[in-house]
């Protein structure tokens, strides 16, 4: 019996086209996901191979779940089937078992998706021998690599898959059902990958994720690169684990089959049927009794039908089951990010409304084109299934009445669902104790951020339903333009006029509302629903009514409705569209530039090969910078000048002035690939001697002008500028937001300098590679002597006198590095004069908002946060950690330079804090809304990057490294341990351990993704994971090893030599040799291991055994694995030798708000061997013990340093 | 008013030849369409009801000529196919409000009106509130006149609205379309006789796709009066009787072969003159499947 239905299975699945088609499609997406750069790349960039093995298991884990729609169609309804084409009351009848049945169908779809799936490694094996792929982007071609991944992931993920939808669909006999759980099994995903933010839920997010992506991501976390290129990801632990558990929960789904499922139809619900009394029609009304009622047949009036129904589609839908499960799941799946979101990392953010509105975009955008897609499908077929087209299409009106209201019915139901979204948000704000409700504000953020994407997405679904008149193949249709929209980006094609229906881009900002984004919103979105609503009428065109069918029948209704106003509706849309869309080409185009990426790659070659040559040209050095700017926020607009002196420093004359004017160069890096200074002009440079513009290539922004005489070494010149931005219009990328309405924040690259900017040219190897430049050194290397003739920061300054004035509109303040002389009001006009009185480095920003001030004096210091009034969270925390560091730094460093400190809120446009002198603009999304109750016990960031910038003041803005290898060890790196020492003073040692933890995470990860070669932390080459994340753990660790006061007599030695000095500017090397002198010989290694090599640990408690003694302490026993590693630039480990000191711990009692216990017992020990024995006593009940239990050394699995002590009884030969 | 059909032919895609220089004239009141399942009934139908275009032919309602103006033929027609549904989640009141309003009913206060008395009308006031989905064959039937009849239709067509109905539904279905007014165009579908017979004053026949009788009921009878035979004949007799006259329908009655000849004449012993109903004369004319087979 088993073998029959198996076997006919079989039969029907492989006798349909849609078998092959399916196979196709997942041959090709493995086909181009490894034989294409852009098309689902998950990580195979810079050095790690294109068929990494890991990079083949993730593919295949991402398209298995991709897949899954697949899987709902051939496993979920292999039950569903025989009731859908009215076979089963014949079926069950017959003598079939129901094992057999349900064996035979799930066996036989299973083998059926598994054949289908073989496409998967056979599509990434042969897209890795493409000849087109660059050799050195690919590893050694391993058959297995691409096998091995299909046995591991897909094959369990098919089963799990198959046998829940399978399951699903045996038990509810309902198609919908199906579907829902697929949509759910997806969600489960999602929500794994958002757990993965918290580092203790790693585990948990590995086991629960269906598709074992994140087990495969747990798993290489940490590898490096080499490993990432050689390894195959190994069927155990987190991956086993997972694994296990779905094979286990796919068998208990098949127990509740096996136990529930019977040979029966469905019970029909009788109790929903309407007994109708049998009694006669006693004196039912005559029909002439029914009143006359007037008819209208004029466009007016079926215009007011429209709403009717509208509402009557909308009533039907709403009650659907399948809507209210989608909507269910999207409100889940928002509210799990709105959740994740305020707690990043460590640490908590308050959930205002400004940082959420995004999600109704970001996290909807699935959810409404699900809606659009399956309900487009329902309502353009809904009529025909239940047989009510024939009443319907006699009628009088016109079939375009119902379409549109069909049209507005799908709109509605994605406004319910995002309705739902937004009361979803609101609990979710509730729940974190934020009771500032802004529903007004999600609605505006609903309108203009969605609105009209939504009517975008609703018409094309609808249309393309109505074209293809074919549900299924429908609904492939929608959801490949969806997909084709997505991958355009991707391959470049960013320009927005080719994405209709995609989502808008914008930023809400509470500071600065909505900004320069609405006309933009305007115009796509009227753009999009112009072309849509054109799609829809086309649709509506070749609508069928009545009984035709074929397109010679469509096509003869579809003249006769472009002749009553198809026609002019169409070309209405299409004027609209064309009109649209010249205006925004000519904001993007005309008034902005749009330049494609390769052409701005290309600009910057020829800017490269031919400037670069003159790079070595001697420059004269700006010593005085005086600067006035002029805001004028209602415009988003600013002028500015500025005079500089210049000392020529050089030994050589100076007879051409090189000069770097700031303009529009376009940034590859922006995924949208525009300029974004269009606005912004240089007005006028002129100089206080004769000179001759010898070169003026200003549209790449250089001048060179010859003097009329050179400039002897000593000599002095000065320079004028004028600039002014001006905004016009807006751009297909990016805004320049640097002038706001409120929160303009502009810096030092608006201002010209001098001499060959290497900083601009392209950086990343594959790019220089395919623009046909050689790779280049990402720095110099730090024993290039020239290394100390410049700062990092700028190459024509050193440490300059400066002042500004900084005028802007009465209700704004404008802030500018110096201290305030005077704040007049003219003519409407609010003009601020700062000075600073000493020289400071020629780095410096411009600021103007309406702010709050908060301000306190410390001893000396003025401390003032400058915010909006609803940012006022993080203030004490800023203030706090000011105070905190004023004194720690100011006591154990170096004297503070400046009289006041000022941290100083902008829009959320960008998202970092920057130290200039004495003044700290700081982002609203990363400080202004962190949070820190009393309670929380959590990392406080506000805290902790105001005590970072403040750190600034010292370690870049006293002492500044020359521009090679190493520069941002001090600058960066000490910043960090330095906002981390007070931190861990404040808070304690607990939150530090949680920091350093994170520190840790993020930079095994940073290392496993680096794109060129990794380096020691002393050659460090502007890596952020190098010098932030392990900055911080190096720092630390010295500081345990060394003690707090030797290291704080380095960093002052090092102060002392090298504070407020121009060039020779220090390298890392100097820092080093400073610790030299305060390190003992016996730790000479560990300066060593940690500056200037890559130096990993695996160490690992095996076990912990503890004897109570008579006299009440306890012998401790302790067998311990230790394993010292060095890694090369491409992250191969070497094992070394071990003889180095490592913490050994044992800890007691519980204690609130720490991890390990009451500490009983923490000392260095030498450990010589791989494993050593130890034994120790400690004065009370130990419960936990370990091998560096605190992580001063960087190991891979920090887990599994410390465990729970087992208590044995003494042995009886005691007694 | 009347319904003018000439010529009309339609031959689908697959060769079915569905409709073959059918002319017929339609007066206003009931009028009444047999013939057997794949006669071309249906395509007939549809095809006046504008859901379908004719190779040939025209069609004249009044002065209109249905096939180049659907849309004027749409405002005065009232159609119940013979398969139809509705949205299972919504209630009566709401699905005929849906459809009155695609009537061109958009006044609300008049729709609610129309929908209440149509509602009494059909019988279905107090089921009006519940989901159609669980509504019983006849209540749906009744639903579906409801809104044909909305908004006072000219012609009116109903296509095999009883097949399926219990004898208590189709006889209140029946009273239904018996209380429309004189001047509507009523045309009723069947292969049910007795519908004919009970309300229609003109009726056709047509089968394989051609008309083969059309005219009134009463007169269709005159012309076969006397000339219907029958007789209670043994089984094996039957085959025999075939050959040697016009037999037009044969039943079982308590296991008993009862046969029904035309003849001109008395066909002799045994058979007795019987008043010809509807049945026969339809028999007569489209000859009943089980003894036209080979």
């Amino acid at each position: 019996m088993f073998f029959a239905v198996f076997k006919f299975e079989l039969a029907y699945w492989f006798r349909r086209p849609l078998t092959l088609l399916f196979f196709a499609v997942f041959f090709l997406m493995a086909f181009f996901s490894t034989a294409s750069d852009s098309f689902l790349n998950v990580g195979g960039t810079g050095q790690i191979h294109r068929n990494a093995p890991f990079i083949l298991a993730l593919a295949v884990a991402i398209l298995t779940a991709i897949g899954q729609v697949i899987t709902t169609a051939i496993a979920g309804t292999a039950v569903l089937r025989d009731e859908q084409i009215g076979s089963q009351e014949l079926l069950f009848t017959t003598r079939m078992t129901k094992s057999g049945y349900l064996l035979g169908r799930f066996l036989g779809s299973f083998l059926v998706m598994l054949v289908i799936y073989v496409g998967l490694p056979l599509g990434l094996l042969i897209g890795m021998m493409m000849p087109w792929i660059d050799a050195d982007k690919l590893g050694p071609i391993r058959m297995w690599a691409a096998f091995q991944p299909f046995f591991t992931i897909a094959v369990p993920n098919l089963f799990f898959v198959s046998a829940l939808l399978f399951a699903i669909g045996a038990l509810t006999r309902k198609l919908f059902a199906v579907y829902v759980t697929g949509i759910g099994v997806l969600l489960v995903w999602q929500i794994t990958q958002q757990i993965t933010g918290d580092l203790d839920k790693l585990t948990l997010a590995s086991a629960i994720d269906p598709f074992a992506f994140t087990s495969i991501t747990v798993i290489t976390r940490y590898w490096s690169v080499a490993e990432k290129n050689a390894q195959l990801v190994p069927l155990h632990g987190a991956l086993l684990a997972n694994r296990l558990i779905w094979i286990a929960i796919s068998l208990l789904l098949f127990g509740a089959v096996a136990a529930f499922f019977r040979l029966r139809l469905q019970q029909p619900r009788v109790s929903r049927k309407i007994r109708e009394a049998t009694r006669a029609t006693p004196g039912a009304a005559p029909l002439n009794a029914v009143p006359i009622v007037t008819q209208v047949y004029r466009r007016s009036a079926w215009l007011r039908a429209v709403w009717s129904q509208a509402r009557f589609q909308l009533r039907f839908v709403l009650r659907e089951a399948p809507f209210l499960a989608i909507t269910a799941i999207a409100v889940i799946n928002i509210m799990i990010s709105a959740w994740y979101q305020s707690h990043p990392g460590d640490s908590i953010r308050w959930p205002v409304t400004a940082s959420l509105i995004p999600s109704l975009r970001d996290a909807m955008m699935l959810f409404i084109v699900l809606i659009a897609t399956l309900y487009g499908g329902e309502l353009t077929w809904r009529d025909r299934q239940l047989r009510g087209d024939q009443l319907q299409d006699a009628l009088p009106a016109p079939s375009w009445v119902s379409f549109a209201g069909k049209l507005l019915a799908i709109l509605g139901a994605t406004i319910v669902l995002e309705l739902a979204a937004i009361a979803g948000l609101m609990v979710m704000q509730l729940v974190q104790g934020y009771t500032h409700l802004q529903p007004l504000l999600y609605l505006e953020g609903l309108v203009f951020g969605v609105l009209p994407t939504m009517v975008a997405i609703a018409a094309i679904a609808l249309g393309i339903h109505a074209i293809v008149n074919q549900k299924f193949v429908g609904h492939l249709f929608v959801i490949a333009y969806y997909i084709i929209t997505l991958v355009l980006v991707r391959l470049g094609f960013n320009y927005r006029l080719w994405q209709v229906g995609a989502p808008l881009g914008f930023t809400y900002s509470d500071m600065n509302g909505w900004g320069p984004f609405l006309p933009r919103i305007f115009v796509l979105g009227t753009y999009s629903v112009a072309w849509a609503l054109a799609i829809a009428t086309l649709g509506y065109l070749v609508l069928p009514r009545g009984t035709v069918s074929g397109w010679g029948d469509r096509l003869t209704l579809a003249r006769r409705r472009w002749r009553s106003g198809g026609f002019a509706l169409v070309s209405l849309c299409a004027a609209i569209a064309i009109g649209a869309g010249g205006l925004f080409y000519y904001n993007a185009n005309v008034l902005n530039q749009y330049v494609p990426v390769r052409q701005a790659e290309a600009v910057q070659k020829a800017i490269e090969l031919e400037y670069r040559p003159l790079m070595n040209l001697a420059q004269p050095r700006i010593v005085a910078v005086s600067l006035r700017h002029e805001f004028y926020p209602a415009r988003r607009a600013a002028t500015w000048n500025g005079t500089m002196r210049t000392v020529n420093h050089d030994s050589r004359p100076v007879d051409t002035l090189f000069v770097d004017v700031p303009l529009s160069i376009p940034t590859p890096t922006d995924p949208y690939n525009t300029t974004s200074n269009d606005g912004m002009g240089l007005d006028s440079l002129t100089f206080d001697r004769p000179v001759t513009l010898i070169r003026d290539d200003t549209p790449r922004g250089i001048r060179l002008y010859r003097l009329a005489t050179p400039m002897q070494p000593g000599d002095s010149l000065v320079m004028h500028f004028a600039g002014h931005f001006t905004p016009h219009g807006f751009p297909n990328g990016a805004f320049d937001q640097d002038v706001a309405a409120n929160g303009s924040f502009m810096s030092s690259q608006y201002y010209p300098g001098f001499g060959y900017n290497e900083q601009n040219e392209l950086a990343d190897d594959d790019i220089r590679t395919r623009n046909g430049l050689k790779p280049r050194p990402r720095m110099k290397s730090i024993d290039d002597p020239t290394v100390r003739d410049n700062n990092y920061l700028r190459h024509d300054a050193d440490f300059v006198a400066f002042d500004e004035t900084a005028c802007t509109s009465v209700d704004q303040i404008a802030l500018a590095p110096g201290y305030l002389q005077s704040d007049s009001t003219i003519n409407g006009r609010r003009c601020l004069h700062y000075v600073m009185d000493k020289p400071i480095l020629d780095f410096s920003t411009t600021l103007s908002g309406r702010y709050v001030v908060d301000s306190v004096m410390h001893n000396g210091v003025m401390i003032s946060v400058y915010h909006i009034p609803a940012h006022a969270f993080a203030v004490p925390s800023m203030i706090q950690a000011a105070k905190d560091g004023l004194d720690y730094f100011g006591t154990h460093f170096s004297p503070y330079q400046f009289r006041q400190y000022r941290v100083i809120e902008y829009p959320q446009y960008q998202t970092f804090a920057e130290a200039f002198a004495n003044t700290i603009p700081f982002s609203e999304a990363i400080g202004f809304i962190y949070r820190n109750e009393p309670g929380d016990d959590k990392i406080d960031l506000a805290y902790f990057v105001t005590a970072h910038e403040l750190a600034h003041q010292w370690w870049a803005h006293q002492v500044v490294g020359g521009d090679g290898q190493g520069a941002t060890m001090f600058s960066e790196g000490l910043a960090e341990y330095s906002a981390l020492t007070i931190m861990e003073k404040r808070d304690g040692p607990e939150v530090a351990q949680k920091f350093l933890r994170r520190e840790l995470d993020g930079y095994l990860q940073g290392r496993s993704v680096e794109k060129k070669k990794e380096v020691p932390l002393l050659l460090v080459e502007n890596q952020p994971y190098i010098h932030y994340r392990k900055g911080s753990l190096v720092f630390y660790a010295l500081r345990d090893y060394i003690g707090e006061d030797a290291m704080n007599s380095a960093l002052r030695a090092f102060l002392g030599k090298w504070a407020f000095k121009g060039p020779p500017y220090p390298t890392a090397r100097d820092l080093y040799s400073e610790f030299e002198q305060v390190t003992p010989d016996s730790l000479k290694y560990v300066l060593k291991d940690l500056f200037l090599d890559m130096t990993f640990y695996d160490n690992k408690v095996d076990t912990a055994t503890a004897t109570r003694r008579p006299d009440g302490q306890y012998a401790v026993h302790l067998v311990l694995d230790a394993k010292k590693l060095k890694g090369d630039s491409l992250g191969n480990m070497a094992e070394v030798p071990i003889g180095d000191y490592v913490d050994v711990g044992v800890f007691g009692a519980h204690v609130n708000g720490q991890k390990l216990g009451k500490r009983l017992l923490v000392e260095k020990v030498h450990i010589t061997q791989p494993v050593t024995v130890l034994d120790v006593v400690v004065p009370a009940l130990p419960i936990k013990a370990g091998i560096d239990p605190y992580n001063i050394l960087i190991d891979r699995t920090p887990e599994d340093n410390v465990t729970t002590v087992t208590i044995v009884t003494a042995p009886s030969t005691h007694h | 008013m009347s319904l003018r059909i000439e010529h009309l032919s339609k031959t689908y895609a697959n060769g079915v030849r569905a409709l073959h220089d059918v002319s017929l004239a339609i007066p206003a009141g009931m009028f009444g369409l047999l013939g057997p399942n794949g006669a071309g009934k249906s395509t007939l139908m549809r095809t006046i009801a504008t859901l379908q275009t004719p190779d040939r032919g025209t069609i004249h309602l009044g002065d209109i000529d249905v096939l180049a103006r659907p849309d004027d033929v749409r405002k005065v027609l009232g159609y119940l196919p013979q398969e139809f549904g509705f949205y299972p989640n919504l209630s009566a009141e709401v699905v005929l409000d849906h459809f009155a309003t695609l009537k061109g009913v958009v006044h609300a206060g008049e729709r609610k009106e129309l929908v209440h008395a149509l509602l009494q009308q059909v019988n279905l006031w107090d089921a009006r509130k519940k989901a159609v989905g669980g509504f019983s064959g006849g209540m749906k039937q009744r639903l579906g006149i409801a809104i044909a009849l909305s908004g006072s239709p000219r012609l009116l067509i109903v296509d095999e609205p009883t097949a399926g109905l219990d004898p208590i539904e189709r006889h209140r279905f029946l009273n239904l379309l018996a209380e429309i007014g004189e001047e509507v165009i009523v045309i009723l579908s069947t292969h049910i006789v007795e519908d004919v017979r009970e309300l229609c004053r003109t009726m056709a026949i047509i089968a394989a796709g051609q008309v083969i009788l059309q005219g009134d009921p009463q007169q269709v009878l005159d012309d076969v009066r006397g000339r219907i035979w029958r007789k209670k004949v043994g089984k094996s007799e039957v085959a025999a009787l075939k050959n040697q006259m016009q037999v037009i329908s044969m039943r079982l009655v308590a296991g008993e072969p009862v046969v029904h000849v035309y003849s001109e004449q008395s066909p002799g012993d045994g058979f007795t003159a019987v008043e010809p109903v509807l049945e026969d004369v339809y028999f007569y004319r489209v000859g009943e499947p089980a003894l036209t087979e080979r």
